[in-house]
């Protein structure tokens, strides 16, 4: 296995409200390697997105804080670098694809006036070369005739087209990883298969490390290598894509995964169900967690002991670069 | 439901004949129409009752416009929908109104369709008041309480206000919402694209057990391909205002004769690590309807395209071998007919 690129130890962000002190991340740990791609996925409010803000280093605090752990970016701790010192990070070698690209770009400035924004910031280069670069990079996410399309406003890109400006903007500067927080829920299936085509090109010609948060197992399975499967702020499993898709053993991955209809001529030779398997109830709030396992109110297999103890991460098995590893005390 | 439940000889229960939905776009100092959006151009098609028509596309295909301008929410530019064999859209205003009890709507965003100063009970009371389907307090209580029950709610929740409850919850106090006047048929426009996987199950569940139980029939509006295949006995393909294939469910999922159709379910990705799939990838976006291709919408994008489609507007017609339901809007899918009865673009 390639070597590691960023390292994030029992990472703990915190966020205070009026209601008490939430923890919308607990306890994650993870590592990232130059050239492969980490999936992170769960349900809205697992914490998946404010993890990757916390690596980014853009938790908005009060109200949130980063109150433990460690998130090493080859050897070195982010939290302890400096605002000045992170600017110098943030988009240059750790770079970010926001979710909705609808939102994520200043509708008064062309796309090009932002793109190069970011290559001026953190290169040295003069102003036209920057515009060169800039129209390199929308030639190479695919935007047509780029030297023209880059005095656009958002406003006149289509959906698909924003998120390729996002891309390009946050390639711009070659990083080392990438963060990609559902680049391609707000878009249609065709085009999402043109993006993540792109990125995995992209990857395998830089070589750069990926995160890839989505709620889409289909897409964690054609993009991923490793895969994190979380519920309400923890890990509940954790392995690479082939072992969590062959033996998910984690109550909530099997629901996940069972949940999703599957086509009848389906290549994966599953069956089609006639009804839908489902996950009872909702995610409970965060500020009102059951005592023992979180997942306890909605399994199936749940025992009197789930409701008692904290279930730690533990390995079942350890045979890759990646333990496979579930927080149950079950062994489905 | 399956091949068996024959759609064809089912009563029609909606007939939507050539509709079409032009938005103009005005501009200049005179405020005259400078250009038109072709949202909806001339589609037909049938609803069977008790059958479930799924209409997938990408985003700004025009299938929400479609949903709409059947229920006269937006009124068509052109064309006739049946109802019954009723056309209603001659129907005088009063007369559409009464007629909207028997047809609803289930809208995407759970979040943006209920009235946030209006507790559960409210909402599901404002159907019921407005049709006058109770003649006394007890009886709308009742009413209420039945449809809470229906859909899955906990009686004591008809008290609360939406912000107090999921999005899949909310979603259901939607569906409960439109239960509440005994329609026969529902638009269910992306009813669970906002919703979480696991509540999306939930969600198709309730409505494939209110249809067994209610004798629904629905409209099924989604792009989600995977869930519309799960729910629907039949599913239309619209590309740029036009519905460019149509067939049962599994034949179109087995067979499907148009590229866009087969570049769409190439696309979807499949929850397996260890498949390759060979995908067709499209090459750019959707044209804006503002300024449609010449000829073949699709052909700008099409893997298949030849100098034919630049110029020839395929009809939408039967697909040799399949069933006589299965029809594709291309020259080159496979006719039962020669396939030079295109109609030449003006």
């Amino acid at each position: 296995m390639s070597e590691k690129v960023l390292e994030v130890k029992n990472l703990e962000t915190s966020f205070k409200l009026e209601d008490g002190v939430v923890k919308a991340v607990e306890g994650v740990t993870f590592d990232v390697y130059k050239g492969k791609t980490l999936g992170i996925v769960g349900e809205s409010g697992c914490g998946k997105s404010v993890t990757s803000l916390s690596i980014m280093r853009l938790i908005p605090n009060p109200p949130g804080k980063i109150t433990a752990g460690e998130i090493l970016y080859n050897g070195k701790n982010l939290l302890n670098f400096s605002p000045s010192e992170m600017r110098k990070i943030r988009g240059n070698e750790i770079s970010m694809i926001f979710q909705e690209p609808m939102t994520s770009l200043n509708p008064v400035f062309t796309i090009g006036n932002q793109l190069i924004e970011s290559i001026a910031l953190h290169q040295k280069l003069s102003s036209k070369d920057c515009r060169a670069k800039a129209i390199e990079m929308l030639k190479l996410v695919g935007i047509p005739s780029p030297a023209s399309r880059i005095d656009d406003y958002p406003h006149q890109l289509s959906g698909g087209m924003r998120q390729r400006v996002m891309i390009a903007m946050a390639l711009s500067c070659n990083p080392n990883v990438l963060i990609a927080d559902e680049p391609t829920t707000a878009l249609d299936v065709t085009i999402q298969a043109q993006i993540l085509e792109l990125l995995r090109e992209l990857q395998e010609r830089v070589g750069m490390a990926m995160i890839l948060i989505t709620h889409d197992l289909g897409v964690v399975a054609e993009v991923c290598d490793d895969v994190m499967v979380m519920y309400a702020g923890k890990v509940v499993e954790h392995g690479t894509v082939e072992e969590i898709f062959k033996n998910p053993k984690h109550p909530y991955t099997r629901g996940l995964l069972n949940s999703i209809p599957t086509l009848a001529k389906d290549p994966t030779g599953k069956v089609k169900k006639k009804r839908l398997e489902t996950i009872p109830g909702i995610v409970p709030s965060l500020l009102d967690l059951p005592k023992g396992c979180r997942f306890q109110d909605r399994c199936a297999f749940v025992l009197d002991g789930c409701r008692t103890g904290d279930p730690e991460l533990r390995v079942i098995k350890d045979d890759n670069h990646l333990p496979h590893s579930i927080r149950c005390i079950r062994d489905l | 439901m399956s091949l068996n439940s024959n759609p064809q000889t089912g009563d029609v229960l909606l007939s939507v004949k050539n509709i079409v939905k032009r938005f103009p776009i005005k501009g200049g100092i005179l405020n005259r129409e400078v250009a038109t959006v072709r949202a909806v151009s001339d589609v037909s098609f049938d609803i069977h009752k008790g059958e479930t028509l799924g209409l997938v596309g990408e985003s700004g295909c025009g299938k929400s416009t479609l949903g709409r301008a059947i229920l006269r929410l937006i009124e068509p530019t052109a064309g006739n929908v049946f109802y019954r064999g009723q056309d209603i859209t001659k129907l005088a205003p009063e007369e559409m109104r009464r007629l909207r009890r028997k047809m609803q709507i289930i809208f995407q965003d759970p979040y943006a369709s209920l009235n946030p100063r209006m507790t559960v009970e409210q909402i599901l009371s404002e159907p019921i008041d407005i049709h006058g389907l109770a003649h006394s307090k007890e009886e709308k209580r009742k009413r209420i309480f039945h449809l809470a029950d229906l859909v899955g709610l906990r009686k004591e929740s008809i008290q609360r206000y939406p912000h107090e409850f999921s999005g899949g919850q909310r979603q259901r106090i939607c569906i409960a919402r439109a239960l509440a006047v005994e329609p026969e048929f529902i638009v269910c426009d992306e009813p669970v694209s906002a919703l979480d996987v696991s509540i999306q199950a939930q969600i198709v569940n309730l409505l494939q057990d209110l249809q067994k139980e209610l004798g629904l029939t629905y409209l099924f509006i989604a792009h989600d391909l995977k869930v519309v295949e799960h729910i629907s006995t039949r599913v239309a393909v619209m590309y740029l205002g036009k519905i460019v294939e149509i067939a049962e469910s599994e034949v179109l999922y087995e067979n499907p004769q148009h590229p866009y159709t087969q570049a769409l379910l190439s696309a979807i990705p499949i929850p397996d690590p260890t498949l390759k799939k060979k995908r067709i990838i499209l090459k750019g976006d959707v044209p804006s309807p503002i300024n449609p291709p010449n000829g073949c919408y699709f052909h700008p994008r099409c893997p298949k395209v030849t100098d034919q489609c630049k110029v020839v507007w395929p009809k939408l017609e039967g697909v040799a071998g399949d069933s006589i339901i299965h029809e594709a809007a291309c020259l080159y899918a496979d006719k039962r007919h020669k396939p030079d009865e295109g109609i030449l673009n003006q």
